[in-house]
C-alpha cells in the first residue's frame, strides 16, 4: 500500500518535468529543423505585406488596347479621362480580330472597341454602346470588368449627363420666359381663363424643369456607405481574419506532421513505457504551440501597426482569442496526425480543412449572401468564431465567454481517444 | 464463528505486510491476444528472477514481440491476461521497466545529448543526472561520440547502442529488449552481449528476443521457445533436447535415391522417431536420440542397400533445435 501510495506520488511529481521535457524538445526541433522556423515566421510578414499592399496600394495602369471606328475628338475625350489605363490604339479593318488575339496572347487586360457612329447617337441624345473584351478564362477578371470600366467610365458618363442636364436647365429656362409673356399678354387682354390656367400649368412645369439637378439625372438615389465602425480602417480590420487563417494553416500543418513525426521515431511506445503520459504529451503540445500563436501574431501585429494600423487592444480578450484558437488549431492537427498515415497525407487534410473555410470564412465574401446551406456550415465552422473573437480583442471590445472553451476541452479528449488507439 | 474469521483474516492481512511474500520480478500469467482473428498468444504465462538474462525464441509471427510489448506495457489493451513487474500492474511498474522498442526509436534531429535529456526527462530524470546516467551507459557501451554528435552521423552499430543507453537512463530493474542484434556485426554482438551480463550482475532481469540463437544458448540463463502462441520449451539447451528428443544429430551424404528407398527411410523414421531436420541435394540431417539409435539406424541403410557417407555426429545446436520445433 505505502509502496503503491508513493509511486502516485513519484508519478505526479514527474509529470512537470516530462511537460518541461517535452516543451524543450519541441523547441529544439524547431530550431533543428530550420525549414519549419522559417516558414512560421516568414508566412506571417509575407501574408501580411501582401494583404497591406493588395488592398492599401494603388494599382499600377492597366494596359488596354482599343479599336475607336469612330475616331471622333468626342471618343478620344473619353479614352484620356480614363486613369489607370494604358491605352494603345489598334487601327485597320482587322482591328478587332487583332485586339482579342492580343488578349489571348495575354499582352492586354481588356480590349474596348468602340463602333462607327458613336458620337452621332449621343448627340442625338440617343444610348452609345462600348464593348469591352476580356479573358473570361479569368475569374478574377471576369468579376473586375464591368465594376472596374463602370468605375472608369463614370466621369465621362457624368459629363455627358451635365451636359444634357445643363441644357434641358437651359431651354426650360428660355420657354419659360416665352409662357411668362404669354401670361401677361393674356392678363392685359382679358379674359381667356381657360387659356390662362393652362399657361400657368406648363410654367410650373418648366419651373421644375428649369430647377432640375442634373447629378439627379446621372444617379436618381446615391448610396451613401457608413461604416459602424467608420474609424477603421481596411487595414485594421484585415489582421484578424488573416491571423486567425494564417494560425489555422500554420498550426495544423505543424502540429499534425509532427505527431506523425513524433509516430515515424516511435515516440508513442517510449511514452507508454515511460513515467510520462499522453496527457502531458498533448498538454506539452498545446503550451508550444499557443507560444508559436502568440509571436505569429506579435509579427503580424507589428507589421500592420508600423502600416498604421491601429487598434483598441484588450489584453484580456486577445490572451482568450489567442488561446482559444491556438488550442482548437493545435488538438485539431494533433487529431490530423493521428488519423493520418503519413507527412503527405496530413498535409492533405489540412489542406481540405483550410481551403472551404477559408471561403466560407468571409474574408472573400459575405457569408450572408451564400446559400442557406452553405452560410449553415459557416456558422458552425470555427474559423468563423475565431475571426470574431480577434475583432473583439483589437477593435470593438465584447465579451469572449468561458464556455467556448468546453470546444478545445472536448478536442483534447478525442486527441487523447485516438492517441490511446494507436 | 465470524469473529475467528475475522481474526485470522486480520491475521492474514497483517502477516502480508509485516513479511511480504518475496515476488517474481516479471510475471505473466494466462496472457491471450489474438489479432485479425488469429491467435497469437494461448495462455501463455511466464515468469522470471532477478540476475537472469532469459531470452524468448521462435520463429517469425509466434508472438515474441507483442509478448514483450504486453510485459512492457507499450501494448496497452486487447489482451487478457495478468502482467506484473516487481507485483505492480502496468501503469505503476514503469519506472521499473526499460524497453528496447524493435526499431531505433531516438530523435533523429536532436543531438545525443539532447536525446539523453529527453527521455530521461520521460522518467523525471534531471538534465545532470540524466547526462551522468547517459555517459556511464555509453561508456559500458563502448559508445565513444561526443555528445554534441547528431545520431545521422552513427553507424548502425552506434545508433543500435544509443536506443539501449536512452532506454535505461533510469537503471530499471527490468530490461526489456526486441530483437537488439538485428543488423549488428560480431563485435557489436558481442559489445551488446557484455552489456546484458553485466546488467544480470548487477541484480537485474533481462528477457530479449532473439533469433541469434547460437549465441543466445551461450549467453543466457533460460530459453523460452515459443511455438503456435505457446511455451513449447522453457530452460536450457539440454532441457529443449529433452523435450524435442534431439540429442543429437546425424549429417551424411546419401547416393541417389529411388522412390522405393525414400519410402522406406520414412518409415523407419517415423518408426523410430528419428526426423528429418534438413535436406539439399545428398545432404541430410537426421535428429536422433542416441548414439544406439544412429547405429540401428545406419544398419537399416546398409541392409536395404542405401549407399551413404557419415559427415558429422555430434550435439545439436539450438539452431538445429529449432529446425525440429518447426516439423512438430
Amino acid at each position: 500500500m505505502i509502496g503503491k501510495s508513493a509511486r502516485i506520488l513519484k508519478k505526479m511529481y514527474i509529470m512537470p518535468q516530462s511537460f518541461i521535457g517535452f516543451l524543450t524538445r519541441e523547441y529544439k526541433l524547431l530550431f533543428r529543423k530550420k525549414k519549419y522556423l522559417y516558414l512560421s515566421m516568414a508566412l506571417p510578414v509575407i501574408l501580411g505585406l501582401i494583404y497591406i499592399f493588395m488592398l492599401g496600394g494603388s494599382a499600377t495602369s492597366i494596359p488596354v488596347i482599343v479599336c475607336d471606328y469612330d475616331n471622333t475628338s468626342a471618343t478620344r475625350n473619353i479614352l484620356g479621362s480614363i486613369g489607370d489605363f494604358d491605352i494603345v490604339y489598334g487601327s485597320g479593318d482587322n482591328c478587332t480580330y487583332e485586339l482579342q488575339e492580343s488578349l489571348r496572347r495575354r499582352e492586354f487586360l481588356f480590349g474596348i472597341v468602340i463602333g462607327k457612329g458613336f458620337t452621332e447617337r449621343l448627340d442625338n441624345l440617343q444610348q452609345a454602346n462600348i464593348d469591352v473584351y476580356y479573358d473570361n478564362s479569368e475569374p478574377s477578371v471576369s468579376s473586375l470588368v464591368e465594376w472596374k470600366f463602370d468605375l472608369a467610365l463614370q466621369p465621362f458618363k457624368n459629363a455627358l449627363v451635365y451636359a444634357v442636364g445643363s441644357e434641358i436647365k437651359q431651354q426650360s429656362g428660355d420657354a419659360k420666359e416665352k409662357t411668362g409673356i404669354a401670361l401677361e399678354v393674356a392678363e392685359h387682354v382679358g379674359g381667356f381663363s381657360n387659356l390662362k390656367i393652362k399657361l400657368s400649368e406648363v410654367d410650373e412645369e418648366l419651373g421644375r424643369m428649369e430647377n432640375i439637378d442634373p447629378a439627379y439625372l446621372s444617379n436618381p438615389v446615391s448610396v451613401g456607405k457608413k461604416g459602424i465602425y467608420e474609424e477603421f480602417s481596411i487595414k485594421e480590420v484585415g489582421i484578424a481574419p488573416l491571423f486567425a487563417v494564417l494560425n489555422l494553416f500554420l498550426i495544423l500543418m505543424l502540429c499534425s506532421t509532427g505527431v506523425i513525426y513524433d509516430r515515424k521515431t516511435q515516440l508513442f511506445a517510449r511514452i507508454r513505457v515511460s513515467n510520462s503520459s499522453f496527457a502531458t504529451y498533448i498538454l506539452s503540445k498545446a503550451v508550444f504551440f499557443s507560444f508559436v500563436s502568440v509571436v505569429q501574431f506579435a509579427v503580424l501585429f507589428l507589421l500592420f501597426s508600423v502600416f498604421g494600423a491601429g487598434y483598441d487592444l484588450s489584453l484580456v480578450l486577445l490572451v482568450k482569442a489567442l488561446l482559444f484558437i491556438s488550442l482548437v488549431n493545435t488538438f485539431a492537427g494533433i487529431i490530423i496526425g493521428l488519423l493520418s498515415d503519413s507527412e503527405g497525407v496530413a498535409v492533405l487534410i489540412s489542406l481540405i480543412i483550410t481551403l472551404p473555410l477559408l471561403f466560407l470564412s468571409g474574408m472573400f465574401y459575405p457569408v450572408d449572401l451564400m446559400p442557406f446551406l452553405v452560410r449553415m456550415i459557416s456558422d458552425v465552422m470555427l474559423l468563423n468564431t475565431e475571426i470574431l473573437m480577434m475583432k473583439q480583442a483589437l477593435l470593438f471590445g465584447g465579451v469572449i465567454a468561458m464556455d467556448y472553451f468546453i470546444i478545445p476541452a472536448l478536442m483534447f479528449v478525442i486527441s487523447l481517444y485516438f492517441i490511446g488507439k494507436k | 464463528m465470524a469473529g475467528k474469521r475475522i481474526k485470522s483474516g486480520l491475521k492474514e492481512t497483517v502477516h502480508k505486510y509485516l513479511f511480504p511474500k518475496k515476488k517474481n520480478p516479471v510475471s505473466a500469467r494466462k496472457i491471450n491476444f489474438s489479432y485479425d482473428k488469429k491467435k497469437i498468444l494461448r495462455n501463455f504465462s511466464f515468469t522470471a528472477r532477478t540476475s537472469q538474462i532469459i531470452a524468448i525464441v521462435g520463429r517469425s509471427g509466434e508472438g515474441k514481440s507483442t509478448f514483450l510489448n504486453i510485459l512492457s506495457g507499450s501494448l496497452t489493451g486487447g489482451y487478457s491476461g495478468k502482467v506484473a513487474i516487481n507485483g505492480y500492474g502496468k501503469v505503476l511498474a514503469r519506472e521499473d521497466i526499460g524497453f528496447v522498442p524493435q526499431e531505433i526509436s531516438i530523435v533523429p534531429d536532436l543531438n545525443i545529448e539532447d536525446n539523453i535529456v529527453f527521455f530521461g526527462s520521460l522518467y523525471g530524470l534531471s538534465r545532470s543526472r540524466s547526462i551522468e546516467s547517459g555517459k556511464e551507459l555509453m561508456k559500458i557501451m563502448e559508445l565513444d561520440v561526443p555528445l554534441s554528435a547528431n545520431p545521422a552521423e552513427l553507424s548502425g552499430g552506434q545508433k543500435v547502442r544509443l536506443n539501449i543507453v536512452v532506454s535505461f537512463l533510469h537503471k530499471p530493474k527490468v530490461m526489456i529488449l526486441d530483437e537488439p542484434f538485428v543488423g549488428l556485426d560480431f563485435y557489436n554482438r558481442k559489445l551488446l552481449w557484455h552489456f546484458l551480463e553485466h546488467q544480470r550482475n548487477r541484480r537485474k532481469t533481462v528477457v530479449i528476443t532473439t533469433h541469434m540463437l547460437t549465441e543466445a544458448e551461450i549467453h543466457s540463463d533460460r530459453i523460452v521457445l515459443l511455438h503456435r502462441g505457446r511455451v513449447f520449451a522453457d530452460g536450457k539447451l539440454k532441457d529443449i533436447c529433452r523435450k524435442l528428443k534431439t540429442h543429437f544429430v546425424l549429417e551424411m551424404k546419401m547416393g541417389s535415391l529411388n522412390k522405393r528407398h525414400k519410402y522406406d527411410i520414412a518409415n523407419y523414421c517415423v518408426e523410430h522417431n528419428i526426423s528429418l531436420l534438413d535436406s539439399f541435394g545428398s545432404y541430410k540431417m537426421f535428429s536422433v536420440e542416441s548414439a544406439g539409435q544412429k547405429n540401428y539406424f545406419l544398419k537399416f541403410l546398409e541392409k536395404n542397400d542405401i549407399k551413404y557417407e557419415e559427415t558429422g555426429f555430434r550435439e545439436p545446436t539450438l539452431d538445429e533445435l529449432f529446425l525440429k520445433v518447426k516439423s512438430v
